[in-house]
């Protein structure tokens, strides 16, 4: 995929809604890879610093949110499209949250000293996170219409990938037990995050990658640089940081084969039951796709010790394989749900 | 010409399957059989703590007198997800008369005051038990191989006589396998500890 030049931004008359919208994704972008490093560095207690480069990452990505927004608020009041309305607000808006989110995080810490993954400032930031990459993805898909994008496509897999990122982060919140604290027992119940993993995460992958693959009418290859593109974040904020389970690279990379295959059997076919299949099998991945932090979540039904992070790759293989058989049927199911729901996010975001 | 077309989708759609199969039946493998199968056959390494040196400063002092305890830990096998050193006083009823002087770990020392909860039998809080004497545990999360740590601690003895000074180290996770030192005297947590003393004449 080529990149973009500045012969693209003259030739199709890029406006600041687009670059706006762009930066927006970016920023976003930049916020959750850096988050999701920071907590792979929280895990194998590095110690860290208000400045270390996880951080460094995240408040970059929120500077470049927070500078796309106002120029697509400034574009959308110069211009007062209504086509434009939609990704204005939820930009400004989950741009305005994450902003608050900041100092209300620093006011948590300080009436409750440490948090954990789960606090109701951190639920406001993955919120205003995914509310502003979902404004980001609008503002793109509209900039198509408009003829001011010059890379629809490459844009558009910028645009999603946060997306995922993001309501990513969110499940891992709400089904990992990083969240207990001194003053709050906001751990999940293992069960009920068992189930909630079981379900939603299949789902997530289906319908963020069906929806690329339907945003890309159906060609071959936007599909799959999507995932590999969410394959690489994770090896590289999530597995490289961590050198007890930097050894796992090649295990993760088969993640792309269920990815290629639904890519494959996508653009092959329009009908329906093979649209169905590849959610299926995209759901089926999910068991190794969210490797390793899935971990910590399948573990707390076997037993109520932690996983020290020595312990991930051989807890993995050695006792969660067992879950294999009893999250087959819900991952396939949950895989074509997310099919379903996909055409939603394919309609909503489609060029007018 | 139309029946070549149609056998070319047909063989087009056939090596499609084929393909997709090949590849399916590669990843459930690899993930279900292969991978688990070659990480769970690598050699397993562990960290391996051990107490290098304790310098206490005076054999014998006066009673109200103070001396201090260095006690300096190392890991000599791999980095380990914890690693802690404690110094404990089964003559001491209050941690008044303790204090840290000196400490290059990571995180701060934590003095344990009596009926404090404590871990015991090297599983950690899962077995706790409450404090009979007052500990010193100071701790790196995690310890890298080969690295040393130290820790000064000025203690003045409540009474005359002999005065036992405990010294362990304890990894995490395997602590009920690797741990320093292996047998011997065991404290208050049901661990093996090195005993040193101090003796304490009356002015």
């Amino acid at each position: 995929m080529a990149t973009i030049g500045v012969k693209d931004f003259q030739k199709y008359h890029t406006d600041r809604f687009f670059l706006g919208s762009l930066l927006v994704s970016i920023g976003v972008l930049l916020t959750t890879t850096g988050g999701s490093w920071d907590i792979t560095n929280h895990l194998i207690n590095r110690p860290e610093t208000f400045l270390s480069i996880p951080h460094t990452v995240l408040y970059t990505g929120v500077v470049v949110t927070i500078i796309g927004a106002i120029a697509m608020l400034q574009d959308y009041r110069h211009k007062r499209d209504p086509l434009k309305s939609l990704p204005t607000k939820m930009a400004v808006i989950g741009s305005l949250v994450l902003v608050g989110a900041g100092p209300a995080d620093f006011g948590w810490h300080q009436m409750f000293g440490l948090d954990g993954l789960l606090s109701p400032t951190h639920m406001m930031l993955v919120l205003g996170m995914l509310c502003v990459s979902l404004g980001g993805l609008l503002g793109i898909r509209r900039s198509i219409s408009s003829k001011t994008n010059p890379k629809p496509m490459l844009t558009t897999l910028l645009a999603m990938l946060p997306i995922w990122l993001a309501a990513g982060g969110m499940l891992d919140m709400l089904c990992l037990p990083f969240s207990n604290t001194a003053h709050f027992k906001f751990n999940p119940d293992p069960t009920l995050a068992v189930i909630l993993a079981t379900v939603a995460f299949p789902f997530l992958s289906s319908v963020i990658l069906i929806s690329m693959s339907s945003m890309s009418q159906k060609r071959f290859g936007y599909l799959s640089a999507l995932g590999a593109s969410f394959v690489a974040v994770v090896i590289l904020t999530t597995i490289i940081p961590d050198d007890k389970i930097r050894i796992s690279i090649p295990f993760y990379l088969i993640n792309l084969i269920p990815i290629v295959v639904a890519d494959i059997i996508l653009s092959s076919s329009q009908k329906k039951p093979l649209t169905y299949l590849a959610g299926a099998i995209l759901g089926l991945g999910f068991f190794t796709l969210y490797f390793p932090l899935i971990t910590h979540v399948y573990n707390e039904i076997l037993t109520t010790a932690p996983v020290w992070p020595s312990a991930i790759i051989n807890t993995y293989f050695a006792d969660l394989t067992k879950f294999y058989p009893i999250v087959f049927l819900p991952a396939i199911a949950s895989g074509i749900l997310g099919t379903i729901a996909s055409k939603k996010l394919a309609i909503n975001s489609t060029v007018k | 010409m139309m029946a070549d077309l149609k056998s070319f989708g047909s063989k087009k759609r056939v090596a499609i399957v084929t393909c997709i199969v090949i590849l399916l039946a590669i990843y459930f493998a690899s993930a279900s059989y292969f991978f688990p199968q070659f990480y769970l056959s690598l050699v397993q390494q562990y960290p391996r703590p051990v107490i290098s040196d304790v310098k206490i400063s005076n054999s014998t002092i006066h009673l109200g007198q103070s001396f201090e305890i260095t006690v300096v830990g190392v890991n000599k096998g791999v980095t380990s997800d914890m690693q802690t050193l404690s110094v404990s006083f089964p003559n001491m009823t209050s941690i008044q008369a303790i204090s840290v002087m000196d400490s290059n770990f990571t995180q701060h020392p934590v003095i344990i005051d009596i009926d404090q909860e404590v871990g015991s039998h090297y599983q950690g809080t899962q077995y706790p038990v409450y404090s009979q004497y007052p500990a010193v545990e100071s701790y790196n999360r995690p310890w890298e191989g080969g690295a040393s740590h130290e820790i000064s601690i000025d203690v003045t003895p409540e009474s005359a006589g002999k005065f036992l000074v405990f010294v362990k180290s304890v990894v995490l996770p395997h602590s009920d396998t690797i741990h320093y030192p292996m047998n011997g005297t065991k404290d208050q947590q049901s661990e093996y500890v090195v005993p040193y003393s101090v003796n304490v004449v009356n002015p």
